[in-house]
């Protein structure tokens, strides 16, 4: 028995009854004939988040606030009918404004004699179920790749042909609207979903240590190769190689990397034998290949030999509708990583993610939003957690509301301060008649560099 | 200055969502009329907006919907119950407040200063 126990007015019953009536997971009220709750059992409680102490002796439309209350209350249809109603779908809306989808069902409580002394409401929490319908229906999601934007709806649609076809991919797109999470898509949703994924990146090796690293070395093969290596193209074997930023490769790594796609084979550095290679080939990059074949910095039968399925992915900017969607995916995998319990970003806080253009696309959200998760220490993110660029940039394109024209008042404010001052941030703060830590604050809000 | 109390049963209606009702008054008591609200979010708010409503009092709403009357420059003080006249003459006296009692069970509460949390009023604005 808790401590609470006092506080539960439950109808006549069994301490049995009580036991079970507090152990399931549906939730119970009961109501005397004014219509006020006489029980809440502790399920009812988690589901609400309203409190038994505060619910009891209250009326139930006040407490349950379902959408069925006003015109359509299943109860009262069960107290004039005597007629159980079972499972009728509504929403409860809780304290912080949320709707919760549950389903309700009734039952008429009667004394011995068989008076009508009140009703009883059980119902159920549908929150998980919904969002797994929702899941499925409203969002387009392929492996690790989600999105709910138009205008990724072509590329969803290719998606799984492409996946089936086990042809040479080309990815373009700008840096950062994950080029590599289309890759491991396509991956996991083809016939070498059981192989490996392997990734080499073009742009970060010069020629001799890409070679051996793409092609791998026998021991000998020079100082300090003192037994065998194998390379990517043997590792991805059965899987799938991507290829990350191919317009960076010089021309002599150009014309190896198209004997593997021509013949399949390869040689490791120093070897005699010649390896075959049934790994399939996704290739990317963030540059125009087809102008660069122009100018000569790419071969022509190379870009042929890649570019046999291509797909672009648009920039954030052009997607901003997955802007809130991507965010909550963030903070869900960092809440999770981190063991933290974020709720989400403030409706001010989406707008700035929302008005800002995102050169660095979602790489850029990503780390955007790790620098405010770590250090956020209340339940949603605030503008305050963001970088001052990304607050002057969205700042820039709203209108000019009083607000803004006392942001920017208080940024000339400041600047001024401190170059009166040397640029000594304490001083400054005196002379602005605030606190030096509000000055750190206010200067990073408004993007004002440290050093500036 | 023009108030709407969303109206049920001579209480206010427990989810405005889904209200059908709202009594409309002048601050200064020169008007009084009852408007027969539609069925979605957006003719709900438009409605109000097309009357000259500044406030609206109501029951439990959806945090969308207060968002968008937010947008929409309409203040609004949610989570009420109890007598509908009752709650405007307190609301009237205490000039834009009404008391704990006449808050919905597990609604937020007046904690301290500073920003407005969810569901005072206030809540949604860009302050800076």
């Amino acid at each position: 028995m808790d401590k609470n126990d006092k506080n539960i007015v439950f109808p006549p019953m069994g301490p049995l009854a009580r036991a079970i009536l507090e152990s399931i997971s549906d939730g119970v009220f009961t109501v005397d004939r004014e219509w006020k709750i006489t029980s809440f059992n502790k399920a009812a409680e988690e589901i609400t988040g309203i409190p038994r102490e505060e619910a009891l002796g209250k009326p139930c439309a006040d407490v349950f606030r379902s959408s069925m209350c006003e015109s359509s209350c299943a109860l009262k249809k069960t107290m004039e009918t005597g007629h159980p109603v079972v499972n009728r779908p509504c929403y409860i809306i809780d304290g912080e404004g949320e709707r919760i989808p549950i389903s309700v069902s009734t039952a008429v409580l009667k004394d011995e004699k068989g008076n009508i002394i009140g009703g009883a409401e059980t119902f159920r929490d549908l929150t998980e179920i919904e969002y797994l319908k929702q899941e499925l229906g409203g969002r387009q999601s392929i492996g690790e790749l989600i999105s709910r934007s138009p205008a990724m709806k072509p590329l969803f649609e290719m998606l799984p042909a492409v996946a089936e076809s086990g042809g040479t991919v080309l990815i373009t797109g700008e840096s950062g609207t994950g080029k590599e999470v289309l890759a491991r898509s396509l991956h996991f949703i083809s016939q070498q979903k059981e192989g490996p994924f392997v990734t080499v990146n073009c742009g970060a090796l010069p020629d001799n240590l890409l070679e051996s690293e793409l092609f791998g070395y026998k021991a000998g093969a020079f100082t300090g190769a003192v037994k065998d290596k194998p390379g990517r193209f043997h590792l991805a074997r059965g899987g799938t190689i991507f290829l990350d930023e191919i317009g960076e490769l010089s021309l002599p790594m150009q014309v190896k990397l198209l004997r593997v796609l021509q013949d399949k084979t390869f040689e490791p550095l120093g070897g005699t034998h010649t390896e075959r290679s049934d790994a399939r080939i996704m290739a990317a990059t963030n540059r125009d290949l087809q102008a660069d074949v122009q100018k000569g910095r790419f071969r022509e039968d190379l870009y042929y030999r890649i570019n046999v399925i291509c797909l672009h992915l648009p920039p954030l900017r052009e997607r901003k509708e997955d802007i809130p969607l991507l965010a909550d995916h963030f903070i869900r995998k960092m809440n999770s990583a981190r063991e933290k319990k974020i709720q989400g970003l403030t409706p001010e806080a989406c707008q700035y993610l929302i008005d800002y253009h995102w050169p660095g696309n979602i790489r850029e959200l990503e780390n955007v939003l790790e620098r405010a998760f770590v250090l956020c220490r209340d339940e949603l993110i605030t503008p305050d957690y963001f970088p001052g660029e990304l607050i002057a940039t969205s700042r820039g394109k709203t209108t000019s509301s009083i607000q803004n024209v006392a942001q920017r008042a208080e940024e000339s404010a400041i600047r001024m301060a401190l170059k009166e001052n040397g640029f000594n941030k304490t001083r400054a703060a005196r002379a602005l008649g605030i606190h030096k830590s509000t000055l750190y604050r206010k200067m990073q809000r408004l993007g004002i560099e440290v050093d500036s | 200055m023009k108030v709407a109390i969303s109206h049920w049963q001579g209480r206010i209606a427990p989810v405005f969502d889904v209200s059908a009702e709202a009594l409309l008054y002048d601050t200064d008591l020169s008007h009084q009329a009852v408007l027969h609200l539609g069925e979605s979010p957006y003719e709900k708010i438009n409605q109000l907006k097309r009357e000259g409503v500044d406030i609206l009092l109501c029951g439990a709403i959806s945090r969308s919907i207060m968002e968008m009357f937010a947008s929409y420059g309409v203040d609004v003080l949610p989570f009420l119950c109890g007598d509908v006249g009752e709650i405007f003459h307190r609301w009237r006296e205490s000039r834009g407040d009404v008391a704990e009692e006449y808050r919905m069970p597990g609604c937020c509460r007046r904690r301290g200063r500073g920003r407005p949390r969810w569901g005072q009023r206030g809540y949604g604005k860009r302050n800076e």
